[in-house]
């Protein structure tokens, strides 16, 4: 059971790491500007789900607990079960942030992408230089 | 320090209350006063921290009361204070110079993106906690692209607007990776606290298992990715490419900032890295020698690739730009070195450019207005008296071999740094691309003695007293910069003291965490 469970946890990461390879790709190398955009998004969550699986606490046995401490620890003993066996709340505070920000900067980016069309009738990089390179 | 705190807090209440206000005032004079008094406003503050700072050290202002480690806490050291002061001097005369510029039914939310830029800035500088960094980060980044983009009827400003904050965003996406990298390594994200566990091994702690849990590995993992940030930012060779197309876009004033205002944070951010948290004696000391000789040789070539490039522009922005380029790459060769000299270098070499920077832009600004932006426009600043001198004292002070320029002290202060270390083929370069760099900066300062073309009809230039008035305050503030440094060793002593409080991490530590154990 916890073979499987590590097993899987490292497929989740490197899946990640591949994910943002997948990404970077795709805002660097694809010319339509919607394609870039949504690339970038994907770049962006893949390290966000990387900062809460940074958060995740593996505990043998049973699942990882809620950061909350409904009731007054009895003692040291019960305090240092609750540190290693809950869920590290930090990392998903951040990770809100950087979802908010990164919302601004998608909305700004959806609106330039707009004007962009406007300008020259297409959403390829390329438009703006004078013809297409097919 | 509780003005420290308030600066960037006040200029972002500021800027978003504009758009609010604009539902009710609808006059562009209200705006352009409203803002003239917050940068004045915040100019007044970053003094007041910088004379703090230089008369107490360190200080810290703890959010919400939290101790640190815990809890978000601003740190100013001497070198946050004088970046912050210049910052913000640049922002104030930005912003005056804006009143004179920029036309817009959309006034008010130019002076919105204007204002937060400055607070994204400062709170760069003013940070001392890794995340904090990156958000002050995007509040910077995201005014920056908004203003790129502000001519939106300009396909172009469009087009580099895209491109800026595209690969903006991965920039700092990756910083915001080596954040997460830290704290899943170190567990906190306070610098102070970060740069204690990088050195000393008894404070480490077995935060995670895994990659994380090897401190060596991950502290060269965030590293590596913070570098990428910075040197975008501060526009270091590989990632300079942005520069030249988003500055000339943005409007003028905007271009004036970009190097006080964004270039700098890269330099600030790289040397907070290099020097405080992961500095001498941290876990990668053996890794951090050779990270410096990569950035000194991307800081060479993008002084190489910038000079060189100035050399054929035919936009005056985009000269300034390469420009900027070029001296940037000699501020990351100054403080990679690794000496405290070094980094002296790198700070005056910073303030030198950024004040030179800008006055070339308010300058030039004019001969925009009257003709455009092909560098041979700048022929109508013969009009202009004020403005063709100021234009061509930037001009020399980027040069760097007059010397009554602090320009040229800059330049002498990173060759002896490079010497002192052995590194000759450096020195070789900083001269190389000065001689380059000054053929580009004789051409400009021809086309201003030829005779002056026809000038295009814009009230702007019957009144030209508020551009007068920036261009004579920041022609002033070059030139006595150049006589303290000259006749005053006192004034030299206070810079030195920078890149000895640079060298010295403890000091920052103790400041922050020294009341922890106590």
């Amino acid at each position: 059971m916890s073979d499987y469970f590590s097993l899987m946890f490292t497929v989740v990461l490197l899946s990640l790491v591949v994910n943002i390879g997948i990404a970077l790709y795709g805002i660097f190398i694809k010319p339509s500007l919607v394609k870039k955009f949504i690339a970038l998004t994907i770049f962006s969550d893949s390290i966000n789900s990387f900062a809460i699986a940074l958060g995740f606490r593996r505990v043998t046995g049973s699942y990882p607990g809620v950061a909350v401490l409904s009731d007054v620890p009895r003692g040291v003993e019960e305090l240092r079960h609750f540190s290693t066996a809950s869920v590290d709340p930090l990392p998903q505070a951040l990770v809100l942030t950087a979802i908010v920000i990164g919302l601004a900067v998608y909305m700004f980016l959806t609106g330039l992408i707009m004007l962009y069309y406007r300008h020259y009738g297409t959403t390829r990089v390329d438009a703006a230089r004078g013809g297409s390179r097919e | 320090m509780l003005t420290a705190a308030l600066l960037p807090l006040l200029l972002i209440g500021l800027a978003f209350a504009l758009p609010a206000i604009s539902l009710v005032v609808r006059n562009p004079r209200f705006f352009r006063i409203y803002a003239v008094t917050a940068s004045l406003l915040a100019l007044a503050m970053a003094l007041d921290v910088a004379v703090g700072v230089y008369r107490t050290g360190v200080t810290y202002y703890l959010f919400g009361g939290f101790r640190p480690p815990l809890g978000i806490v601003y740190t100013i050291d001497k070198l946050g204070a004088v970046l912050g002061l210049l910052s913000i001097f640049i922002l104030a005369m930005s912003t005056i110079y804006s009143t004179w510029m920029v036309r817009s039914r959309w006034e008010y939310l130019y002076y919105t993106a204007l204002l937060a830029l400055g607070a994204g800035s400062v709170g760069c500088l003013y940070t001392g906690d890794v995340f904090n960094f990156f958000v002050m980060l995007e509040v910077l980044s995201i005014s920056a692209y908004v203003l790129v983009a502000f001519y939106r009827d300009n396909p172009r400003a469009v087009e580099a607007s895209i491109r800026y904050s595209m690969v903006g965003m991965v920039a700092t996406s990756f910083y915001l990776l080596s954040a997460f990298v830290i704290y899943g390594s170190f567990g906190t994200l306070n610098m102070a606290d970060v740069a204690l566990k990088a050195r000393s091994p008894l404070a480490q702690i077995q935060y995670s298992g895994g990659v994380f849990g090897n401190v060596i590995l991950s502290s060269a993992l965030a590293i590596a990715l913070s570098m990428w940030t910075f040197t975008f930012k501060a526009a270091i060779f590989p990632n300079h490419f942005w520069l030249p197309d988003a500055n000339p876009e943005a409007p003028t004033p905007i271009s004036a900032l970009f190097v006080a205002v964004i270039d700098l944070i890269g330099a600030y951010g790289a040397i907070r890295y290099l020097y405080t948290i992961f500095g001498t004696g941290s876990v990668i000391e053996y890794l951090r020698s050779d990270i410096m000789l990569v950035l000194h040789v991307l800081g060479a070539l993008s002084a190489l690739v910038g000079a060189l490039l100035l050399v054929v522009q035919t936009d005056v922005k985009k000269f300034i730009a390469y420009s900027t380029i070029s001296h940037m790459g000699l501020a990351f060769m100054a403080f990679t070195l690794g000496t405290e000299r070094g980094v002296v270098a790198a700070i005056v070499q910073l303030v030198s450019n950024s004040l030179s920077e800008a006055l070339l832009f308010y300058s030039a600004g004019i001969a925009i207005v009257a003709s455009g932006r092909a560098v041979e426009g700048l022929s109508t600043l013969r009009r202009y008296r004020l403005a063709s001198v100021a234009f061509v004292v930037g001009l020399l002070n980027l040069f760097g071999v007059v010397p009554l320029f602090i320009g040229f002290w800059s330049k002498v202060l990173i060759f002896i740094a490079m010497v002192e270390v052995g590194y000759i083929a450096s020195a070789l370069v900083l001269v190389v691309s000065t001689g380059i760099s000054g053929l580009g900066y004789v051409r400009l300062i021809r086309y201003l003695t030829r005779p002056s073309g026809s000038v295009r009809e814009d009230g702007r230039l019957r009144d030209l007293r508020v551009p007068y008035v920036v261009i004579s305050v920041v022609l002033l503030a070059l030139v006595l910069l150049g006589a303290l440094f000259i006749y005053l060793p006192e004034f030299r002593a206070l810079l030195e003291v920078v890149g000895t409080e640079v060298l010295d991490y403890g000091k920052y530590v103790e400041a922050v965490l020294g009341g922890t154990f106590k």
